[in-house]
C-alpha cells in the first residue's frame, strides 16, 4: 500500500509538472491559434480545481491498473501499459478530430506529448511499485 | 541442435552474462553466424532448472487469434453504434449549446473516416489490453478493466472542461458514456475471449 500511494503520487506529480510544461509553455504559441476552441485563461485559471482533479484521477488510474495486472514485470511493464493507454487515447483524439475543429498540428503534438508522459508515468510506476523487489528487500 | 529446438520454446531465459556457468559456447558455422550448443546439463528454463524436458508454453504465452479478432468486431460495433446513439442522438441537444465547439454537420461527411478509424483503433487496443490484462477473460474481470480506463478517460473529460468551454451537461454525459461504453465492451471482449482461454480452462 505504501509503494502504490508512493507511485501515485509521483505520478500525479510528472503529470503535473508535464502537463504544465509541455502544454502550457511548448505547445502555448499551437493552443492560441486554435483560441476559440478553448476558454479565456481567467476563466480556465478559475477551473483549474478540474484540472488537478483530472490528473489525479488519471494517475490514480493509471497506478491501479498497473497494480491490479501489470506489476509483476516492473518498468518494462509500466512502458508497455502506458503505451497501450496512450493508444487508446489518440484513438479519442482521431474520434476528436472528426468532431471538433482542431487543427491536425495541435493534435500530432499533443499525441507525441502523451506518449511521452505515459511513458515516462509507466517508467515511474515501475520502478516504485514493484512487489518483487519489495519482497526482495 | 537440441539445445535449438529447445530454445524454441518462448520461456527459455538464456542469457548473454550466463553462457559461462551453463556451458552454452558459440560455434562458428559455414553460414558465418554463430550458434549456440550446450556441453553441459541441457536445459532451457533455468528457474526450473529441468534438465531435458519440454517447457509446456505458459497460459499468458497464448492468444487464440480468431477469439481476438471476434471480440475485436463485436467491441468495434458496440462501441460505434453506442457512440451513435449516445454522442449523435441522445446528447445532441447537449451539443448544440455551444454549436462553436463542433464541425458544421456539412463536414461531418469529410471527417467521417477519422471518426470510424478511431473507433477501431479504441476497439483493437481495448481488445489488446483486455486480452493482456485478464488472460483468462470473462465479462466481470475484463468489466472492471473497462471501468479503470473508463476513470483514466474521466480524469481527461475533467481537464478538457477546465479548458474547453463545454457545459456540465455536457462534462455529465462524456463521464457517463465513457464508464458505460467501457464497461459494457470489455464485458463482451472478455464474455467472447473467455471460453477458448487457456488459463480459464
Amino acid at each position: 500500500m505504501k509503494r502504490f500511494i508512493f507511485a501515485f503520487i509521483a505520478a500525479f506529480i510528472f503529470i503535473f509538472l508535464w502537463g504544465w510544461f509541455y502544454n502550457g509553455v511548448l505547445l502555448k504559441d499551437v493552443f492560441a491559434e486554435a483560441q476559440s476552441l478553448f476558454r479565456p485563461r481567467e476563466e480556465m485559471m478559475g477551473l483549474f480545481h478540474w484540472i488537478i482533479i483530472g490528473q489525479a484521477g488519471l494517475a490514480l488510474s493509471f497506478v491501479m491498473i498497473y497494480a491490479s495486472g501489470f506489476a509483476g514485470g516492473g518498468i518494462a511493464s509500466g512502458v508497455h501499459l502506458g503505451i497501450m493507454l496512450e493508444i487508446l487515447a489518440v484513438s479519442a483524439r482521431c474520434a476528436f478530430y472528426a468532431t471538433q475543429p482542431f487543427p491536425a498540428k495541435l493534435l500530432v503534438l499533443t499525441s507525441i506529448g502523451g506518449f511521452i508522459e505515459m511513458i515516462v508515468t509507466g517508467v515511474i510506476v515501475g520502478a516504485i511499485y514493484n512487489p518483487a523487489a519489495a519482497q526482495a528487500s | 541442435m537440441w539445445m535449438l529446438l529447445c530454445c524454441a520454446n518462448s520461456d527459455c531465459r538464456l542469457r548473454r552474462s550466463n553462457r559461462a556457468t551453463t556451458g552454452h559456447r558459440p560455434v562458428a558455422t559455414p553460414f558465418a553466424c554463430k550458434i549456440w550448443v550446450d556441453i553441459g546439463p541441457p536445459f532451457c528454463d533455468e528457474r526450473l532448472g529441468r534438465g531435458g524436458t519440454q517447457q509446456q508454453p505458459q497460459p499468458k504465452e497464448i492468444m487464440d487469434w480468431k477469439k481476438f479478432l471476434i471480440a475485436f468486431v463485436a467491441a468495434f460495433g458496440f462501441i460505434f453504434v453506442f457512440g451513435f446513439l449516445w454522442h449523435g442522438m441522445l446528447m445532441h441537444g447537449a451539443y448544440s449549446e455551444v454549436p462553436a465547439l463542433w464541425r458544421p454537420e456539412a463536414e461531418h461527411g469529410k471527417y467521417f473516416t477519422w471518426l470510424v478509424f478511431g473507433h477501431i483503433l479504441m476497439a483493437f487496443f481495448l481488445t489488446l489490453l483486455c486480452v493482456k490484462f485478464v488472460p483468462g477473460g470473462g465479462a466481470g474481470p475484463c468489466a472492471r478493466l473497462g471501468i479503470l480506463l473508463a476513470l483514466i478517460y474521466i480524469g481527461v473529460d475533467f481537464i478538457f472542461y477546465a479548458v474547453q468551454p463545454l457545459t456540465m451537461k455536457i462534462l455529465g454525459g462524456f463521464v457517463v458514456g465513457d464508464l458505460i461504453m467501457f464497461a459494457v465492451a470489455s464485458a463482451i471482449i472478455g464474455a467472447i475471449y473467455k471460453s477458448s482461454s487457456p488459463a480459464a480452462a
